[in-house]
């Protein structure tokens, strides 16, 4: 009876709650949530208030790789992330890292939890509007990750990396905001076309000399569908196969530099852009040498279809390391391809990468020992293993990658050497653009129920669209572009 | 029937809303802030914890009734409405059939609901599978001759939404299966067996005894998936579709979705959700009013 | 019984074709947990060439299965007994009683029917956390009971409303309070409705993964779904370990389904008894 009157008790707890936050957000228009620390700043400068108000120390004074976690008193930091579905053998490694930091460091507890891709960015909004949340959490680059510090629930690396940290990343520049930096990756996915030798061989192609001009590749592409095998697998049901080839191979080589994102999503005109109508004027060029079914075809399952042998190339996507070990286990002779440029401009020509991080947040009460984490997990021994338990790169410069050992991976590090900053145009442009133009693209185009003209009429709809309905956003780029 | 000139003395005229406090107590935490907070949303450009929001009037619906993508996923909700008619035949038939107690019938009812048992994740794979240009179904329609019928059922706009009807229709029958076989369980057996006696076909059994049995679990039925179309079914459009191919299948509930979580604008997703709840509760107060003209007239008890 | 044969063989037919149907994607659950990753690329829909249990093992051991497992019946039943035995009382007035309130309060939960927990998700979460409920049993049953008594108190209104006037007539005369009618008769009567909202409600919580994804943050709150979801990567394909997941998290539902049907049964034979 008695725990029955409790429970009943705190129930009428709970409905006060409720009625009372009723009122409040009934009587009061205006400040959501409750107690924000800042008062009404204009949205690209509130982030900034928010971030260096307060108790934090001066920046870049025992930061980071330099801060005395020992001194810190006792610590738990969570750690929210979405582990091996990101990177197949990753959560592993974190277990190890966080109990070498533990042993370290034995007043401070890290507990990292899993999440599922599919209900990520919920999670991750619905922990920003409550100031509820880890102390650190995993997030993509650019725009991903800037949206959330552009509502003030992440800080900048400055406040919890020393400068040593932050410049031995090279990375960090994906996010450089307002003179800052607002993720801290760890490794970066990278994308090149994945070949399987063989097939290309089967068709007459000479594996040493790949195309290295629009025609020769078009034309390759041709004999290997004249050999009786699908060039190129793709799976659009799922959307995103749509920026990974975009990003990866085709919309990138529009563009110059990030600025030109960020300028076209400012007051750009995709419909008459020429860049944009270069690039989806190629991928039309490139419809018949997909697989026929990619629109009912996920991701994954297209590039199911090349690990069985029925395709000749797969765009290369996150965790493609993996991927590529995976196939020559199984005795397929496989090689790397960047796609032939076919502009001139600044990403036309390389290896589409970008790095992948934490953010420490907002709310956090340990920073300090978030930053100093983070810094952690990439000391040169972590990183090595990191390399070592999931074929991942480091994004740090602190990784010697002279240590590797595969013929692809040298292929890539070289890429990347030659050009490290082509990074990940959907990053600079608004997330609205995935659903809205890229997705509707591809799909469209495959479906047969489109052509250039309409598709990059799409596209200008989907940014004028998301121009009104993102007024807030829409400054937040613009003063991205300015610096 | 209870006079109801009676005056109740003041206890009894208070029991309903004792026997009603719980539900209210708890569907008020669950539902009054959430949907003060909507309403309050709609009106704003919303921020976060750090940063204000601020009022910006009718802006987010206009944006909304002005967003073509808006109302093809209304337009493909109404065509969800479909489903229910087809349900409710099915779910009738294979009632009445169970019922007749056919050799065997418990293994049958066992598997029939089964669907309803499985995780919609579970579906959306597999009937992605059976549905892709070069899936199963395909196949068979070609090897039974019938290859001119096969479609990308999934990878194009005409035929993406139909297919998602169909796996919503195999996966919601095994529930008013079991709610109309519920409610012909709670029959007494001697209606259907004088209908018998009286030498009534099945037919006719079905059309004067069973179905005005079941009318009100029909109409519940009904209701509750009428609600379902409307607003129950993200979860496969998501695993199916994702809203493809060229947003095709984008239903209210994922314009929702997409406008408050990828696209990060609250207000816009809450104008959305508050014209849905608003478009709803005029049919409720339709119904209501008709109840009571139903009522009015005596047929309702 | 003389009964026509062809009827009965069409009635066969028909109930034949939607186990078949229904039995389609079971067989792929069941068939693809028996494989590994590498048979299932060159071989997804038949039976498995060299059956292994090594799949169904890891997606024990890539998680914390029977930490889930509890957590999941936690749940699961506390908010379907708090739902229904909630709803119930709320019900009996709304059909049985002439209560004035009775029709506008039932059409304010279809109302609430309608919206999809996505769009209650933000705000109910800043009434969680401002009330401490984040990551505690507690909230999230009060949540789930909350979400779930507008379709319960609907669906038991319903069947109340088709309970027999003259036997509630009789214990009225008799003497019999609202109470007393509620637990002696109008529930034991009503036995099918209630196994059926139980029944439904069960699996929408076992498979409920939004609210369960964002309000229990930590490992040891985590359900079984949940759990399972996070096996499904959007970059490889291991659609084996995905069903082997969601075969785990499937058998008990089942299990609970087929221990329910015996009251249908019962039921059913009381029925006939009676006639």
């Amino acid at each position: 009876m008695k725990t029955r009157t409790t429970t009943i008790l705190r129930w009428a707890g709970l409905a006060a709650v409720a009625a009372s936050l009723a009122f409040a957000a009934a009587g009061c228009g205006g400040s959501s949530g409750g107690g924000a620390t800042t008062a009404a700043a204009p949205e690209t400068q509130a982030a900034t208030t928010a971030a260096s108000g307060g108790e934090t120390q001066a920046a870049g004074s025992g930061l980071g790789s330099e801060f005395d976690v020992a001194a810190a008193g006792d610590v738990t930091v969570k750690l929210w992330w979405l582990g091996d579905l990101e990177v197949p053998g990753i959560e592993a490694w974190m277990d190890t890292t966080i109990a070498a930091f533990e042993a370290k460091y034995p007043n401070v507890k890290v507990e990292a939890t899993t999440y599922d891709t599919n209900t990520w960015v919920q999670t991750q909004q619905t922990a920003c509007q409550s100031k509820t949340g880890p102390d650190l959490w995993y997030n993509w680059s650019g725009s991903w990750s800037l949206e959330l510090s552009w509502k003030g629930c992440t800080v900048p690396n400055e406040e919890v990396l020393a400068p040593s940290d932050i410049e031995a990343n090279p990375s960090t520049q994906e996010t450089l905001w307002q003179g800052k930096t607002w993720d801290f990756p760890l490794y970066k996915f990278v994308y090149p076309i994945v070949v399987n030798l063989d097939l290309v061989q089967k068709a007459g192609l000479d594996p040493a000399s790949p195309p290295a001009t629009w025609d020769e590749w078009i034309s390759a592409l041709e004999k290997i569908k004249a050999s009786g095998v699908t060039p190129l697998a793709l799976g659009l049901k799922d959307g995103f196969g749509a920026e990974i080839a975009a990003a990866g191979q085709l919309e990138r080589q529009a563009v110059n530099d990030p600025d030109t994102l960020k300028q076209l999503t400012v007051d750009g005109d995709i419909a008459t852009d020429q860049g944009w109508q270069d690039w989806i004027g190629k991928l039309f060029d490139m419809k018949p040498y997909f697989n026929s079914d990619a629109n009912s075809v996920t991701f994954a399952e297209g590039l199911a279809l090349w690990q069985n042998g029925k395709t000749a190339m797969v765009f290369g996507a996150p965790g493609v390391q993996s991927v590529i070990a995976d196939a020559q286990k199984s005795g397929m002779n496989v090689g790397l391809l960047t796609m032939p440029a076919f502009t001139t401009l600044g990403w036309s020509d390389g290896l589409a990468n970008t790095g992948q991080g934490f953010q420490v947040t907002q709310w956090s009460e340990n920073k300090e020992v978030a930053g100093a984490f983070m810094a952690f997990l990439q000391t040169p021994e972590n990183l090595q293993s990191l390399y070592e338990a999931t074929g991942s790169f480091p994004t740090s410069t602190a990784w010697d990658s002279s240590q590797v050992s595969s013929a692809t991976d040298q292929q890539m590090l070289d890429w990347l050497g030659e050009n490290n900053s082509i990074w990940w145009s959907a990053n600079y442009t608004p997330v609205d653009l995935d659903p809205n133009c890229r997705f509707v693209v591809f799909q469209k185009m495959m479906a047969g129920e489109i052509d250039v003209q309409g598709a990059l009429q799409t596209c200008q709809e989907a940014l004028v669209k998301w121009r009104k309905a993102n007024p807030a956003a829409l400054e937040n780029f613009q003063s991205w572009l300015t610096g | 029937m209870t006079g109801r000139a009676r005056v109740a003395p003041m206890p009894q005229r208070l029991k309903p809303w004792l026997f009603c406090a719980p539900l209210i107590v708890c569907v008020g935490i669950v539902f009054l802030y959430p949907l003060v907070a909507l309403v309050r949303y709609s009106f704003e450009q919303v921020g976060s914890a750090y940063i204000p929001s601020t009022f910006v009037g009718l802006d987010n619906y206009r944006y909304v009734y002005s967003d073509s993508l808006f109302w093809r996923a209304i337009t493909n909700n109404a065509k969800l409405l479909l489903c229910v008619p087809v349900l409710i035949v099915l779910s009738t038939i294979i009632a009445a059939v169970l019922h007749d107690q056919v050799k065997g019938w418990k293994a049958y009812r066992t598997f029939v609901f089964l669907p309803y048992v499985l995780s919609i994740p579970v579906v959306g794979i597999v009937f992605g599978y059976l549905f892709q240009q070069k899936g199963l179904v395909n196949s068979a329609l070609q090897n039974v001759g019938l290859g001119a019928l096969a479609q990308d059922w999934l990878g194009t706009s005409t035929w993406a939404l139909p297919t998602i009807m169909a796996v919503i229709i195999w996966k919601e029958l095994g529930f008013g299966v079991i709610v109309f076989l519920a409610r012909l369980i709670s029959v007494p057996e001697d209606m259907f067996e004088a209908a018998r006696i009286d030498g009534a076909g099945w037919w006719r059994r079905l059309r004067y005894v069973t179905i005005p049995q079941l009318a009100p679990a029909i109409v519940f039925y009904a209701i509750v998936e009428l609600i379902t179309m409307l607003s129950w079914v993200f979860a496969y459009i998501y695993v199916m579709t994702a809203g493809g191919p060229g947003n095709s299948t984008v239903v209210s509930e994922y314009y929702i979705y997409q406008q408050t979580f990828q696209n990060t604008v609250i207000g816009i997703g809450a104008a959305a959700a508050v014209t849905l709840l608003g478009f709803v509760s005029i049919l409720i107060i339709v119904r209501l009013w008709l109840v009571r003209r139903v009522e009015l007239l005596g047929v309702e008890g | 019984m003389p009964r026509y044969w062809p009827g009965r063989l069409a009635k066969h037919l028909l109930l034949l074709l939607f186990v078949f149907a229904a039995l389609v994607p079971v067989y792929f659950m069941v068939a693809n947990s028996f494989k590994t990753s590498e048979e299932y690329l060159s071989n997804p829909y038949g039976i498995p060439r060299s059956p292994t249990f090594a799949t169904l093992g890891s997606a024990i051991h890539d998680g914390d299965l029977y930490r889930w497992l509890l957590n999941s019946f936690v749940f699961t039943v506390a908010s379907v007994l708090l739902s229904t035995l909630i709803g119930a009382f709320a019900a009996y007035p709304i059909a049985l009683m002439r209560w004035k309130p009775g029709p506008w309060l039932l059409s304010v939960l279809i109302a609430l029917m309608v919206l999809p927990p996505i769009v209650l998700v933000v705000p109910l979460f800043q009434v969680m956390a401002n009330a401490g409920q984040l990551n505690t049993y507690r909230g999230v049953i009060v949540i789930y009971t909350g979400l779930l008594l507008p379709f319960s108190t609907f669906l038991l209104a319903s069947f109340f409303r088709t309970m027999p006037r003259d036997l509630l007539e009789a214990a009225r005369l008799d003497g019999a309070g609202h109470t007393r009618m509620l637990v002696s008769i109008v529930l034991p009567l009503s036995l099918p409705a209630l196994v059926t909202v139980a029944t439904v409600q069960a699996l929408w919580v076992w498979n409920e993964v939004l609210i369960a994804v964002i309000f229990l943050q930590s490992e040891s709150l985590r359900t079984l779904m949940v759990g399972v979801t996070i096996f499904r990567s959007r970059y490889h394909l291991d659609i084996p370990l995905v069903m082997a997941g969601m075969l785990w998290a499937t058998i008990p539902m089942v299990i609970l389904y087929l221990v329910l049907q015996r009251f249908f049964i019962r039921g059913l034979t009381a029925g006939a008894v009676k006639g």
